[in-house]
């Protein structure tokens, strides 16, 4: 049978979850499958770089890491710290990784511990077991990768980005089975006691899907509370989407096509736009007239008055015309 | 979906076992997944979320199932009134809560509600609902002020 990475994985428990001509996997898939706690992962081998084309729930569950995020995915983003660290973690042991390079390159299996990461950048020790698929032609079309996670005590410090770790965990926590993987609260980080946590919370993506609620305004107004507030408002996309907010789709898109405004961030757009528009327009009825109507006029204002000027007579001949209208006075008129 | 009777057994982290019909618990995409990979016939243990939130939540998605024929517009009253009742602290384990369980439109709720929470609200009185310490300096304070300026003059 072919490995096929749209299979209901739970529909080929009951064929002994046998792959290529019959040989049964040297370890027992199916208890895995059902309740034991750890993650099950299983990539592409054959396409460059080999994308996850599963993950199980507990994957999800203790990554924090969701199917839709990681699939298409090389593994390798559970050795960065968090969705947004740019590269492998300084603790993530170097000679583990090239072990799994000349693993996977030898078509052996490979066991071994490895440093990784939840989304929220929680440290997690990962004893993993990564064993390569063979297709008809002895070519490894997938390999799967199971993963036991324990807890890790190691203090990182805050994530890139945030410098805020807030724990909602209580010391009291019961021992269910997955209790093992959320690492060990100490009391020092309860030092938010009594303070409401919501604005500052560890996930930055939650806290990001909040403000990206907001107007330009208020976020201006939130980044003026504190450091980690101030950080977490330098983000371009959430600019952008505030400026969605107060302007709609339609602007946010035709503002990203006019040249130059990638350069200039969304920040300094909203600035620009939001104090444009406290400019108020209004509508005045002035008495007076601007005789004779002529084309080419240019209007300017100096203070309170606006002046009109220019004019083009026959021939293109400039007439020098000359009106200033008084906003000061209370019945406004050209002169 | 009423047809399905079958009861998902939830732990909360301080061991409080909640019976849920099975229509009810999969409104949690995470909870949907687990019965999908057949791993949701035990209890399931959630090791971050407490009795109290577990029961909120719990109430929240019957109230989703139950109203399912209801208007949109009883929905969004009974979300309303869900949302109104809560208070800061119990909204912050609620959004924790509901993203690792994955219900979405609970989410979107309790997000929107700290966002109208924050609205119109100048960053002193962001500090005094939130209970946020003001850790600049006052030169970078004074810089920020300046920089954000453009936000603020036009209230006063």
């Amino acid at each position: 049978m072919e490995w096929d990475s749209n299979s209901d994985l739970s529909g080929d428990e009951d064929e002994g979850f046998v792959f290529n001509d019959g040989d049964p996997l040297p370890f027992p898939v199916q208890n895995l499958l059902q309740t034991a706690p750890c993650g099950f992962v299983v990539t592409d081998a054959i396409e460059p770089d080999h994308p996850i084309v599963y993950v199980n729930a507990v994957f999800e569950m203790v990554t924090g890491y969701r199917a839709e995020e990681v699939i298409g995915r090389n593994c390798r983003f559970l050795q960065y710290r968090g969705p947004f660290a740019k590269r492998r973690h300084p603790l993530v042991d170097s000679s583990v990784v090239s072990e799994i390079r000349r693993c996977l390159e030898e078509g052996i299996e490979f066991q071994g511990e490895l440093l990784n990461f939840k989304k929220d950048g929680t440290p997690l020790m990962n004893k993993l077991r990564l064993t390569p698929i063979y297709g008809d032609d002895a070519i490894i079309t997938h390999v799967i990768g199971i993963q036991f996670f324990t807890e890790v005590n190691i203090d990182l410090g805050p994530v890139s980005g945030s410098s805020i770790k807030q724990s909602m965990k209580s010391s009291d926590r019961s021992s269910s089975g997955f209790s093992a993987f959320q690492p060990a609260v100490g009391g020092d980080r309860q030092v938010y006691r009594g303070f409401c946590g919501i604005l500052q919370l560890s996930n930055e993506v939650l806290s990001l899907k909040i403000l990206s609620r907001l107007t330009p305004r208020d976020i201006a107004s939130v980044g003026s509370v504190c450091r980690r507030l101030n950080d977490l408002t330098k983000n371009e996309d959430l600019w952008r989407m505030v400026c969605q907010n107060a302007w709609g789709c339609e602007t946010t898109r035709v503002l990203e096509t006019v040249r130059g405004a990638k350069r200039l961030g969304w920040g300094r757009l909203a600035r620009e736009l939001t104090t444009l528009e406290a400019a108020a327009w209004r509508k005045l009825t002035v008495g007076g007239a601007v005789e004779p109507s002529r084309c080419n006029f240019s209007a300017c204002a100096v203070g309170n008055r606006v002046v009109l000027f220019g004019g083009e007579g026959v021939n293109m001949q400039p007439m020098n015309d000359t009106f200033v209208l008084d906003l000061n006075s209370s019945n406004p008129e050209w002169q | 979906m009423a047809s399905t009777l079958k009861k998902i057994i939830l732990k909360s982290c301080d061991g409080k076992i909640l019976e849920v019909e099975e229509a009810v618990a999969v409104q949690s995409q995470m909870i949907k997944n687990m019965i999908e990979d057949d791993c949701a016939n035990e209890e399931i243990p959630l090791p971050d979320i407490t009795g109290e939130i577990l029961s909120m939540i719990i109430e929240y998605c019957k109230m989703h199932v139950d109203g399912e024929n209801n208007s949109n517009n009883e929905l969004i009253a009974r979300d309303a009134d869900f949302i109104t009742r809560v208070d800061l602290n119990t909204l912050y384990y609620l959004i924790v809560a509901a993203n690792f369980l994955n219900v979405k439109s609970l989410l979107d709720l309790t997000c929107q509600r700290v966002a109208d929470i924050i609205k119109g609200k100048s960053p002193e009185e962001i500090r005094l609902t939130f209970n946020i310490k003001n850790d600049f300096t006052p030169e970078e304070e004074e810089e920020i002020r300046k920089k954000n300026a453009w936000a603020f003059d036009y209230k006063d």
